[in-house]
């Protein structure tokens, strides 16, 4: 994290240089590490909650914030007055008294916002404790170490992700590369898993998780590698700021419009499903979950885990649908960037500078309470499509082995193979059509080369904009229209034949 | 080529129908919370798992009334996997009794084929299912149970070995705690030796082959002064194999 290293570097000027670098490092590492396993836990309550709104349950509504930090600060309170109890407990006491009112208040508010609360809480407490239980027969070594190797895989890729345009961890010229090469790590602690369990579903699991992620690293992959050849760079900031589309004769209002994002890059556009949809499939969520099917085998990979080991897997699920999502943030959705031109403007505190051609010579520099706005903005862009992940888990059944095979290799490696292509052609016939246009003007050949990048980038600006507003509007149509009667009966029909099942719905 | 297009149009177009659908429900879920159906609700009670009246069908530990039982081994061909293990021997008038009749709980699934086998009805079903404990020495958590009443994981010689090592350590804990508790009973007299009172007023658990019913109770911790324990009306677990390990099982409950 630069900014902290030069804070670090300004406050301790005797420290020694290294201690300084690693210090940086560490802090945002370890923050980042505590609140993506806050993030996991609280994305399970989420997830209950969503499944139980779309299919009309109840969800989670017992464990409330007052029934369990309540009832244990008003416990130490409680003991805390005791004669017996001890030095440590009346100064646990003395901490808790003032909050039990608070917690009481917010009891009251959670109740109303969200029941059930603290049953993520609740979970963690209960997989910590649980007995470490190592069946007999399996590898001891490779069951012990595959869990980490998992959760390590999905957190490691977390040092280069873009939070904010200066805050961020580590920015690597080869950032999204090194995000891949790590998260393919995955499949090897899964097959490991499956592989030591000694049992016959765990191994069928852990063969169909591999059959799967690697199958899917390659649209994934080439996803990924048409958004670094639009981009021209392969860092994570580096592809966020192209998606600023700064152009000669732009100026800063004209950069940093929504519409300049890759998604509504026309390849772009049809890459994101694309990518979308491989990466339900390297996280092993429905309707790719067959890893896991628990109507088939008995939960996959980790059939024999349990406790803590098991809960290494249910958060590297978890911490993988965020690195997935946001890195389909950073290649699609403009990473950071609001996506209004003038709010960005007023963000920043200096003006990009641009290259005569209109490439990004040094980035520019935002208020500290701008970096704020990015780190909200990130965060938010990331959770709506891990909100949309959870979406399709309540809407799609899950797949066949082999219509899943089918859908990567005969539909989605075609289509994102095409687009690659399209899009590396295009690249060359741009050059050509600059070329052309730039012989057809005035003056040396630096300055028509450059008035004829500012002209074809001001109609590709103009074009992109109606692109954009026609697939927004477009979405909003879809989404606002209501169901056809067809669509209505065909529904109803369903609805009622659970309802007439008996069962909860 | 045309065919690729259209499969991927109707993938999309259905999937974007469905979400649709799904996303109505999410976005209406406030205002069918009073429609939710629901088969049981959970009213937040905190009621001991050990004290949930179960089913009137509930198939629990098996149960054998010794006496009535004439080995014709029905039981055994009945089950499906196995876990029967039945001894006869001739009596003096003539006629069979069990001298070993073992279940191995760790095998049985309680399928409860073997009692519909039973032609004398001697073999039932029980309610008891409880095999958890908060005292591992006495031998009324499940080890103790698969030991009395099953084959479990100790052949004969073993199975008596430890059972004796066992109570042993047993014996001398259970005494200092009666001593303690006799102390206090004794400090406070008349109140306490009411409420122990109504604990062996308490009507006695399922009498189950499976469970010394007067350990596992859950007025055990309760009463340890109190001499008598109710003793379970049927013969539990007949070992007829290790008479006096049985004998030494009772010996400190009695």
């Amino acid at each position: 994290m630069p900014e902290l290293y030069s804070f670090f570097q300004t406050t301790f000027t005797s420290a020694p240089d290294w201690l300084l670098m690693v210090l940086a490092v560490v802090i945002p590492c370890s923050i980042a590490f505590g609140l993506i396993q806050a993030v996991a836990g609280g994305s399970t309550y989420v997830e209950r909650k969503i499944a139980a709104d779309i299919q009309r349950r109840v969800g989670p509504n017992k464990c409330n914030v007052g029934s369990l930090l309540g009832e244990f600060a008003r416990a130490t309170v409680r003991n805390g007055k005791d004669p017996r109890a001890g030095i440590g407990g009346k100064v646990m006491a003395l901490l808790l008294t003032p909050a039990v009112p608070v917690l009481d208040i917010v009891d009251k508010v959670a109740l109303k916002v969200a029941p059930g609360v603290m049953i993520f809480l609740a979970d963690g407490i209960k997989l910590v404790m649980k007995e470490d239980i190592i069946p007999d027969a399996v590898d001891v070594p490779l069951f012990k170490i595959a869990p980490t190797i998992v959760l390590a895989s999905a957190f490691g890729a977390l040092a280069v992700l873009p939070y904010s345009d200066a805050w961020y961890i580590a920015d690597f010229n080869i950032g999204i590369f090194y995000i891949a090469a790590i998260t393919s790590l995955e499949v090897l602690g899964i097959l490991m898993a499956g592989w030591a369990s000694n049992n016959k579903w765990a191994l069928l699991g852990g063969m169909r998780s591999a059959a799967q992620i690697v199958s899917y690293e390659l649209p994934v992959g080439l996803a990924i590698l048409t958004g670094i050849v639009i981009s021209g760079s392969m860092s994570m900031q580096g592809i966020t700021y192209d998606q600023f589309g700064f152009a000669p004769g732009g100026g800063a209002m004209a950069a940093g419009w929504f519409w300049q994002w890759n998604l509504f890059h026309p390849a772009m556009f049809i890459l994101a499903p694309i990518y979308f949809l491989a990466a339900l499939a390297e996280c092993n969520r429905t309707p790719f979950d067959i890893p896991e099917a628990e109507s088939e085998l008995v939960s996959g990979y980790h059939t024999e885990y349990c406790g803590m080991r098991f809960a290494f897997f249910f958060m590297a699920e978890y911490a993988m649908m965020c690195v997935v999502c946001a890195i389909a943030v950073t290649l699609f959705l403009g990473g950071w960037s609001t996506g209004i031109a003038p709010f960005e403007a007023l963000l920043m505190k200096t003006l990009p500078e641009l290259s005569a051609t209109g490439t990004l010579l040094k980035a520019p520099v935002f208020h500290w309470w701008g970096t704020l706005v990015h780190l909200v903005v990130f965060c938010v862009k990331t959770y709506f499509l891990v909100f949309i992940m959870m979406w399709i888990r309540w809407t799609l059944p899950r797949f066949r082995v082999d219509q899943m095979m089918t859908l990567c290799w005969k539909k989605l490696i075609p289509l994102s193979l095409a687009c690659f292509t399209a899009v590396a052609i295009w690249m060359l016939v741009r050059q050509i059509i600059v070329a052309n246009v730039a012989s057809g003007m005035m003056g040396s050949e630096l300055e028509r080369m450059i008035a004829a990048e500012a002209k074809l980038s001001g109609i590709t600006f103009w074009l992109r904009l109606l692109f954009s507003f026609a697939i927004l509007g477009g979405l909003g149509w879809f989404f606002y229209k209501p169901l056809t009667p067809q669509q209505v009966e065909q529904r109803d029909m369903m609805t009622k034949a659970s309802l007439n099942a008996g069962t909860a719905i | 080529m045309i065919q690729f297009m259209t499969d991927i149009y109707d993938g999309m177009k259905s999937f974007m129908v469905g979400m649709k659908v799904t996303g109505g429900y999410l976005k209406d879920s406030n205002l069918h919370e009073k429609e939710t159906v629901t088969t049981v609700l959970y009213d937040g009670s905190m009621t001991l798992a050990r004290d949930v009246v179960v089913a009137d069908r509930f198939r629990g530990h098996l149960h054998n009334d010794i006496e009535r039982c004439i080995v014709c081994k029905a039981c055994a061909k009945a089950c499906p996997i196995d876990c029967f293990w039945i001894d006869g021997e001739k009596t003096e008038s003539n006629k069979l009794r069990p001298s070993r009749f073992d279940i191995d709980l760790l095998k049985c699934m309680y399928c409860g084929l073997c009692v519909f086998a039973c032609p004398t009805g001697c073999l039932t079903m029980t309610k008891e299912w409880w095999g958890a404990t908060f005292n591992n020495e006495d031998g009324s958590n499940l080890h103790g149970q698969i030991r009395r009443f099953g084959v479990g994981f100790y052949d004969e010689k073993q199975k008596g070995e430890v059972e004796r090592k066992r109570l042993e350590a047993g014996e001398i804990k259970k005494k200092a705690a009666a001593a303690a508790a006799a102390a206090k009973v004794a400090a406070e007299a008349k109140k306490k030796a009411d409420a122990a009172a109504a604990a062996v007023a308490k009507p006695p658990v399922v009498a189950s082959a499976a469970s010394a019913a007067g350990v596992i109770a859950p007025s055990a911790g309760a009463v340890p002064a109190v001499p008598a324990v109710p003793k379970p009306a049927a013969a539990p677990a007949v070992q007829p194999a290790t008479p006096e390990v049985e004998k030494k099982t009772d010996a400190p409950q009695a």
